[in-house]
């Protein structure tokens, strides 16, 4: 039976008197684990601590079997790591980058260059190799981020609010290629403040808040939960009287306000099936823009906490 | 925008445990080269050697007994006509036209930026998410920046050697035989230490501007105040907190020629241990900034 990809028991970490994370005892398997949480709430912390970028103040943590402890370097070879910091050479260019990040990971100048090239056509970006760090986008830089990740084929994948920046597109073809990870058996943590990023590759999550363990477990069972608090929806289109009313009638919303001729704000308890109804509104016409409030997470929080995690 | 369908596929490549430093290093001089002001300074090194060559050629040409006349003539306006002979002595006076400009200016231009630019952009944490050490990291650092280093002074001097060598009468090297051994050690040592003590204030200062800043002050401040000291004290081992003075002393030791050195030098254990204390300090101060790097970040 091989070894859990993750296993940690009290692991904390505390920044002078700054407390990054505090007693992490868990075991992760496989498969995707959404890690989530607002800023500050020690994500970082914790993918710096598996990454062996930084040491535990207490406790211990196994990578793939491997306790992680200072001078511990082979295990990173098994490794692949996203940062969720912007990371870039001032004037390098992505395939140097690449390349250079290869052969780190022990290949010869030849490997790297067919590697790199590898790498930057799963993510897209075969032609974009010759351009330099600091003249793309920061998406761009995100992908490259992510091929640098993939490079070795590893078997734990660390990614650090991967698609931040990243355009709808990009988005998600990259959920696709950690789906996609995951299947051929890899494991994958996906680090990221936003719920529905992380609720579309995978269930398991867990949830971390103030360096703590909030939560563990099956997104779905909060998901319903959350689905019972009232969201709201930002409109803006013409007739909008008109489709309230319909929205009404329907029970679709349990509140509605006008702010101005083109502009509504809906209430609902059930955000799906108003953004249905919502799309084939916008589909004859009637709705310019949609928003939905993304405060889901605020919400577990709310419920986890008792309304003081903000 | 081009979007391949993203399909993951296991990667059946081998992996050689070859040293991380190298392509540390092979990065490191790529990134020099690609600057401009440092190809130009490492050219004009060179071309500076090579116009010695040259001069060295026309003199042979001219007065293929130059070189007895110049001794001549130098033991005829003073006892002392050291000044006036091609040998390793000679080489000891090149280091004020190769070592101290040009250390000092690619200093500035090339090693100001090394560590501070990976901290500033993350790179660093991409860096060692991968199986490299801080050693390795460093290593790799360090001995592009002191190849760079060792190109625009033990290169020229190098190429004056040859030419010296090529366009003398038998028996001259016997008189410069130790040069090339000598001057690499010693030189070896300085731009080791000059590559450490760049990359410790950047780590600490964690800017190009402030590093270069800090490092023109640090050089300045203690070569005048070598001097200050000496005279105050008539104490010569005050020179000894000059790098300059250091390396000099220094190369005199690996040349052989320390009997040439006046009082108006330091002892050369003396500057061999503000070298070697130097370069610990230096390499104390980034390792401790590389290990606590996220705590600076």
């Amino acid at each position: 039976m091989s070894a859990p990809a993750l296993r940690c028991e009290s692991l904390s970490r505390w920044y002078g008197e700054v407390q990054g994370l505090a007693g992490l005892t868990v075991t992760i398997e496989s498969g995707i684990i959404g890690l989530l949480g607002p800023n500050g709430s020690g994500k970082s912390t914790l993918m710096r601590l598996l990454t062996g970028q930084i040491h535990a103040s207490r406790g211990w943590v196994e990578v793939l079997g491997e306790r992680i402890i200072p001078g511990t370097y082979d295990i990173f070879r098994r490794i692949g790591y996203a940062p969720g910091e912007d990371v870039h050479f001032e004037s390098e260019r992505s395939v140097d980058f690449l390349k250079l990040m290869a052969r780190i990971g022990g290949d010869s100048a030849q490997q790297a260059r067919e590697r790199a090239d590898k790498a930057l056509e799963l993510v897209g970006m075969a032609s974009k190799g010759s351009v330099r760090l600091n003249a793309m986008s920061k998406g761009m830089r995100q992908r490259i981020k992510i091929a640098q990740a993939l490079l070795f084929d590893p078997e734990l994948l660390l990614l650090d609010e991967p698609l931040n920046g990243m355009d709808p597109i990009s988005r998600r073809k990259t959920l696709d290629l950690v789906r996609d990870m995951a299947e051929k058996g890899n494991t994958v943590i996906l680090a990221s403040h936003v719920l529905h990023e992380v609720e579309g590759v995978t269930d398991h999550m867990l949830l971390l808040h103030h360096g703590r363990l909030l939560a563990e477990g099956r997104l779905s069972e909060i998901r319903e939960l959350i689905d019972q608090k009232p969201r709201r929806a930002t409109v803006r289109g013409t007739e909008l009287s008109k489709l309230g009313a319909s929205l009404l009638a329907d029970d679709l919303v349990s509140g509605l306000e006008f702010v101005d001729d083109g502009c509504i704000h809906l209430d609902t308890r059930n955000l799906p099936e108003l953004l249905e109804r919502l799309q084939i509104a916008g589909e004859e016409g009637l709705i310019h823009s949609l928003e939905t409030d993304d405060q889901e997470l605020e919400m577990i929080y709310d419920m986890l906490v008792g309304g003081s995690a903000r | 925008m081009a979007f391949r369908a993203a399909e993951y596929e296991r990667f059946h490549g081998e992996r050689t445990s070859r040293p991380t430093w190298i392509p540390i290093a092979t990065a490191t001089l790529a990134r020099g080269w690609a600057s401009k002001w440092v190809r130009r300074m490492s050219f004009l090194s060179l071309l500076m050697g090579f116009t010695i060559v040259v001069l060295l050629y026309v003199f042979n040409q001219i007065a293929p007994d130059w070189r007895h006349l110049v001794e001549t003539a130098g033991s005829r306006v003073s006892e002392q006509n050291d000044g006036f002979r091609i040998d390793s002595k000679f080489y000891l006076h090149l280091l004020g036209i190769f070592v101290n400009p040009f250390v000092l200016i690619l200093s500035l231009m090339f090693g100001h930026d090394l560590i501070a630019s990976d901290l500033r952009t993350n790179a660093m944490e991409a860096y060692f998410s991968r199986p490299i050490t801080p050693l390795s990291y460093l290593f790799g650092r360090t001995v592009a920046f002191v190849g760079f280093l060792m190109l625009a002074t033990f290169g020229p001097i190098m190429l004056i050697w040859c030419g010296d060598l090529l366009f003398s009468e038998e028996g001259h090297i016997d008189d410069i035989a130790n040069v090339p051994l000598g001057m690499f050690l010693s030189l070896l040592l300085s731009c080791t230490v000059v590559a450490l003590m760049v990359q410790a204030i950047t780590i600490l200062t964690r800017s190009a501007i402030w590093t270069n800043l800090v490092f023109l002050v640090i050089f300045v401040m203690v070569q005048g105040m070598g001097a200050m000291l000496w005279g105050i004290t008539d104490n010569s081992s005050f020179l000894a907190i000059s790098y300059f003075h250091d390396t000099y002393v220094a190369c005199a030791a690996t040349l052989g020629e320390l009997d040439g050195l006046t009082a108006s030098h330091a002892s050369a254990p003396l500057a061999f241990s503000v070298l070697i204390g130097l370069a610990v300090v230096s390499f104390s101060i980034i390792m401790r900034g590389l290990k606590r790097r996220s705590l600076l970040a």
